[in-house]
């Protein structure tokens, strides 16, 4: 399945010109070292685990395969010579491509930069459901017990998105439920919309998928939800989580299912942006 | 049939073997090809004008493409692992790209699941 890569590996590898002109890396969004280490070997060339999605955001959060041709330029900047996403399983072609590629790295005359240069906003994802209903699930996300939170008021943390905040009346509680949107990096899933909840302290509450799906586009149901809320339950989101697939992913979701981990790990640094805005006391 | 509407009997001065030839061939053409022809080549002439606009247009905005300079491994951020896993692929006798000779590096995206 992965040959085509690996072809080109091999035949860039026995080309006395490119063998040592050409290197090719993979970039593994989403997964870490351990992760890696076990799929490393289906592949010639060397693979970095990016675990954090700190490449893949960088790069504009693209689908899965996606490739880049480029030029290091300095300063551990690349220029961009060509990129295209999805498999090309034609290796004469990809070949070609390569060729291509090199040539106008070895021209001397420049490529032309584009001006706008690693502030290319990806488009932004819209939330797929009503106002009014995202409404209800917010409402729902700060819920203990039965007791809704009152003075809801919406917080914008730019990068991190949106975070709804409310106080319980009896204990003075202050409940937090982020809406996460996010994009896969696979060429054939759906971008993930959720909202998780927790306390002041970090503590989770509870898991509302507003849209996420499964292999062939089937929606998640009752069953996957309550599988990711029983995998948080009671447990603090300061506390790092390493994603296992064989035991945290939902059956046919797994990047899906990495792609939420990844962004309930982001909670520290929520927690601690709305304590810098005065929002949490401490 | 179809050669005597640019057949050359009768005139004085006759154009060369090889240019009547080519004038007797497009006239030929023109009197066999109907209007189906016609539309067929413009079927053909748009899916191909089509294709080549589709290959520019599958990269989705703020993806990179050529003449985007991108900060790959410059931004030494705290717990950025995808840095410090790349400045391992010199430890670990691979190669450091942005710092050694190679004019071209090949960068897949991908996920290992």
């Amino acid at each position: 399945m992965r040959s085509y890569i690996n072809e080109l590996f091999a035949r860039i590898e026995k080309d006395t010109e490119l063998k040592n002109s050409v290197k090719i890396i993979g970039i593994a969004a989403g997964n870490n070292k351990d992760d890696v280490a076990f799929e490393e070997k289906k592949y010639d060339f060397p693979i970095v685990p990016d675990g954090q999605y700190a490449f893949h955001q960088l790069v504009g959060q693209p689908p899965t395969p996606f490739f880049i041709f480029a030029r290091p330029y300095g300063n551990g900047r690349l220029l961009v010579l060509d990129s295209f996403l999805g498999r090309l399983e034609d290796t004469d072609k990809l070949f070609a491509m390569v060729k291509a590629a090199l040539k106008k790295s070895l021209s001397s005359s420049p490529v032309k930069q584009n001006k706008r240069q690693n502030d290319q906003v990806p488009d932004e994802l819209v939330i797929p459901v009503e106002d009014s209903e995202l409404e209800k699930m917010i409402s729902q996300g700060l819920t203990v017990n039965g007791e809704h939170a009152d003075k809801i008021k919406k917080i914008n943390l730019k990068e991190l998105g949106d975070v709804y905040t409310g106080v319980l009346k009896k204990s003075k509680r202050q409940l937090f439920a982020r809406v996460v949107a996010r994009k896969i990096p696979c060429v054939d899933c759906q971008d993930v919309f959720f909202i998780y909840s927790f306390d002041d302290m970090g503590k989770f509450l509870q898991f509302i998928p507003i849209s996420i799906s499964k292999l062939d586009n089937e929606k998640w149901d009752e069953k996957d939800r309550n599988k990711m809320q029983n995998n948080y339950k009671g447990k603090s989101l300061l506390t790092e989580r390493h994603f296992n697939p064989k035991v945290d992913a939902i059956s046919s979701a797994t990047i899906s299912s990495q792609v939420i981990y990844n962004s309930m790990g982001e909670t520290e640094l929520v927690i601690r942006k709305l304590m810098d805005m005065g929002v949490i006391k401490r | 049939m179809a050669a005597q509407g640019c057949s050359y009997e009768g005139i004085k001065n006759k154009p060369p073997a090889n240019v009547r030839g080519f004038v007797f061939c497009v006239g030929a053409f023109f009197t066999m090809i109907k209007k189906v022809h016609i539309l067929f080549a413009f079927i053909l002439l748009g899916t191909s004008l089509f294709n080549l606009t589709v290959e520019a247009a599958d990269i989705p905005k703020g993806l990179p493409r050529e003449g985007d300079i991108i900060s790959a491994f410059s931004v030494p951020v705290p717990n950025n692992q995808t840095f410090i896993s790349y400045l391992m692929l010199k430890e670990r006798g691979i190669f450091q790209p942005a710092e050694m000779d190679v004019k071209l590096l090949i960068i897949e995206v991908m996920n290992v699941y």
